[in-house]
């Protein structure tokens, strides 16, 4: 297994800074955050960078739906959910018209690079190909855990199709386990 | 199939000055550097030209590939040691760099190996040898695609025993196989596929069994025909697969004493085909009081559900007002009405060989006559019916509007992209914009409007399609717009273009055009003067050509000014290229953004109201 290490990325929080720059500055003062962390890479998994986060993704489930696994930092000028209460409450609001098999987990504990996080199992369904005469539904399960930060905080999310979680769990346990936040 | 403007697309350029091209911080277009490069790495980089076209040319190393491709003071350099052959140096860098992006994520087989069979053009793609060994050391390249690689590109060890005996019977061993092109080699094989196509299209599987194993031989047909000439006998597998477990079902029924149905459950089992199964199934089940609309959508059609140019036009014009009333009153449906006030709303019902509901071209959002014609059989009515019941017509336009939004979404970006002089590409931002919107509009839809909530509320058992707009709209609001759309394209677009790749694929097409017209004018600068004038003195371009192929076939045949004319297009778009990136990159940002914004202030909770009156029939 190799480490990953994503470069250090930038969140500029421009309003706040600004907020605390003299009156007199014609320009917002930026501070700027390294937000970056460092995680385990599954093996033979693909990794895609995002400025905010990576993606980890394993081909070949004969579902047609990839295991995904994201890691990514949510900054606290985030417009839907600026903290870990309010990504748990929006990830188990339930939908207006319920949907079968869709089911909404309690939000627990858990300790991830020893700080008290939020963890949560959804259970929801996937559709391949899109909007075509031959679409199947994928019964998917995903695990949302979030981990707070000295500003903002990070997700962590692995989703795959219901048959090949268990399978796969053991790999989102060691993205947990090797994951160190630098905020 | 129309005749494409490859011309306009491979010289169209994007006038954003401001972009440079080799600078986007998050490494999209210049890689990153892999995880444990050092800075050991360093001292090794090529410092002549002969070290860039060693290691393009013969090694096919794409660290080389990607120092050049992000610096055009590099490129300026080693275009003026070599004029000539730099455009095939530059076309071999952005081919690596492309097949290197496609190979870096999970794809399936198939997807795979239609996407470099796409790229005809491209020799080193269809060098199987080549390709295989430089996948083996690219360390960017994941394992399961190497993995997948000697299968993908029928290798003569991953042949299927019949695919095999079919060659060795046409000619060729493992030896001359070896040397055959990806091309090539799918040209031998087609003859097989043909052979098994007929087969598979007289099978009648009878357990479940029996389905699966169908539908694994369509997929090795699949993947060297695509999906158009499998597309019948997907069409056979759906029914027999709908017929096995209906008749499973009906086997565990009590059945009254009645000889009629008795007689239907034993034509069930014995029949020919799946379409006489499914036809005795829809006998026994209506006769049972207790119709069955997976029967019946499966079922083979009856005479007025089998659409006709009349039928079409007017399914056409009933979709045509009733979906932009039901779309109005939300974010989608106010910007498509403000856009289709100056564009053309051109609606059309028609076949298609494709598996796709409803697809957009050319300023035309069609849909697939078949999802229409199994929606009618579904409820045992006919097309007509359509213009005589308000529900009926109702029930579809609920089904439809959001695929409705997700195509007029691709028509705003093929007018954008038209305004700014760029080309209309697919595949990751106009699929993750369009798929956003859409979720968006079901979001706010079922928000704001009773009847579609009461639809929704009735059908989301039943409906794949209702279930799969209510479960995309659940995902966007969970995540947000930026996250929804990666996850989306992780999960269902693995292999499509990213907005990178269709920048590099073009760079490496043009630079191979480019290569090609020099070589042309190289030749001609050789012949005596006079034979030098005949050929300046050719005719021009034509208007369009049908390929890349055909347009170079005819470098012979024109004038010298129109070939430098060309080169001088050529420059111009690869110059505009990473403008062309930015502008596809910028219009999703902004489109995330938007989303956000909207997703805040939908109000979670709002009871629906019946706002938008159901679609109204169409006078004719």
């Amino acid at each position: 297994m190799t480490t990953l290490r994503l470069a250090a990325f930038a969140v500029l929080l421009c309003a706040a800074a600004g907020a605390a720059a003299p009156a007199a500055s014609a320009a917002p003062a930026r501070e700027e955050l390294d937000a970056s962390f460092a995680c385990a890479s599954p093996a033979g998994w693909s990794a895609a960078r995002r400025p905010d986060g990576v993606i980890f993704s394993a081909a070949g489930d004969p579902s047609g739906v990839n295991p995904v696994i994201t890691v990514r930092y949510v900054g606290p000028d985030n417009k839907l959910y600026a903290t870990v209460d309010a990504y748990m409450s929006r990830i188990t609001a339930k939908p207006d018209v319920a949907i079968p098999g869709w089911k909404t987990g309690a939000v627990s504990s858990a300790k991830v690079a020893g700080r008290a996080a939020k963890r949560v199992v959804n259970e929801e369904s996937d559709f391949v190909p899109p909007h075509a005469l031959t679409t199947q539904e994928v019964p998917v399960r995903e695990e949302h855990v979030a981990v707070p930060a000295s500003r903002g905080f990070y997700v962590l999310v692995f989703r795959a199709p219901r048959a090949a979680y268990a399978a796969q769990r053991p790999i989102f346990a060691r993205v947990l386990a090797s994951f160190k936040p630098k905020l | 199939m129309s005749q494409t403007p490859l011309f306009a697309l491979l010289v169209s350029a994007f006038g954003c000055g401001a972009f440079a091209q080799n600078a986007p911080a998050d490494g999209v277009l210049v890689p990153p550097p892999p995880p444990d490069v050092s800075a050991a790495g360093q001292s090794d980089e090529p410092k002549s030209v002969g070290d860039f076209v060693s290691r393009i040319m013969r090694e096919d190393d794409p660290e080389t590939a990607a120092l050049l491709l992000g610096s055009t003071q590099l490129q300026d350099a080693l275009r003026a040691a070599d004029p000539v052959d730099f455009p095939k140096l530059f076309e071999h860098a952005a081919e690596l760099r492309d097949m290197e992006q496609m190979l870096m994520a999970p794809a399936n087989l198939s997807t795979l190996r239609l996407n470099i069979l796409s790229r005809a053009g491209c020799r080193f793609c269809q060098n199987p040898e080549r390709m295989e060994a430089w996948a083996a050391r690219d360390r960017f390249v994941i394992d399961a695609v190497k993995k997948e690689l000697p299968e993908v590109f029928w290798d003569w060890r991953a042949l299927a025993d019949s695919q095999r005996a079919w060659v060795v019977a046409h000619g060729d061993d493992a030896k001359s196989w070896e040397r055959l092109t990806m091309l090539e080699r799918r040209g031998k094989l087609d003859g097989w596929a043909q052979q098994e196509l007929d087969a598979l299209s007289k099978l009648n599987p009878s357990t479940p069994a029996e389905v699966r194993a169908m539908g694994e031989r369509i997929y090795v047909v699949f993947g060297i025909v695509g999906a158009e000439k499998t597309q019948p006998v997907l069409e056979r597998l759906n029914q027999a697969s709908v017929a096995v477990a209906k008749l499973a079902q009906a086997r565990m029924t009590a059945l009254p004493k009645d000889r009629a149905l008795r007689q239907a459950l034993a034509d069930a089992q014995n029949a020919a085909d799946p379409a006489a199964r499914l036809a005795a199934l829809n006998r026994l089940f209506d006769g049972l009081g207790r119709p069955d609309a997976a029967v019946r959508a499966a079922a083979p059609a009856a005479p007025g559900q089998i659409f006709d140019d009349r039928s079409r036009k007017l399914t056409a014009d009933l979709l045509r007002g009733g979906l932009m009333r039901e779309i109005s009153g939300t974010w989608a449906g106010d910007d498509l009405a403000a856009f289709f006030k100056d564009h053309p709303l051109n609606i059309a019902v028609g076949p298609t060989q494709m598996a796709a509901i409803a697809w957009y071209q050319n300023d035309v959002l069609s849909f697939n006559e078949k999802f229409i014609q199994e929606y009618v059989k579904a409820r045992g009515k006919n097309i007509d019916d359509l213009a005589r019941d308000p529900v009926l017509l109702g029930g579809l336009i609920h089904e439809v509007a959001p695929t409705f939004v997700h195509e007029a979404t691709h028509q705003e970006q093929d007018a954008w992209a038209k305004k700014l002089g760029i080309p209309f590409y697919g595949g990751e931002g106009p699929e993750k914009e369009a798929m956003t919107v859409q979720s968006l509009y079901v979001l706010q839809k079922e928000k704001l409007d009773a009847s579609y909530r009461r639809y929704a509320e009735a059908n989301v058992g039943t409906s794949t399609f209702v279930r799969e707009d209510l479960a995309l709209a659940q995902d966007l609001r969970q995540s947000g717009a930026n996250w929804f759309g990666e996850l989306v394209w992780a999960s269902h677009y693995a292999g499509f273009p990213s907005i990178a790749s269709n920048a590099w694929t073009n760079i490496a097409l043009r630079a191979r055009v480019a290569g090609d017209a020099n070589a042309e004018l190289a030749r001609r600068a050789k012949r005596p003067a006079a034979e030098q004038q005949r050929l300046a003195a050719q005719a021009d371009f034509a208007k369009s050509y049908p390929s890349v192929d055909a347009l170079v076939a005819d470098f012979p045949k024109v004038g010298g000014d129109a070939l430098r004319d060309l080169l001088g297009k050529l420059a111009k778009a690869d110059a505009g290229e990473a403008g062309v990136y930015d502008a596809y990159q910028q219009r999703l940002n902004s489109v995330d953004a938007t989303t956000d914004e909207r997703l805040k202030t939908l109000n979670d909770g709002a009871a629906p109201r019946d706002a938008v009156p159901l679609p109204a029939t169409v006078n004719h």
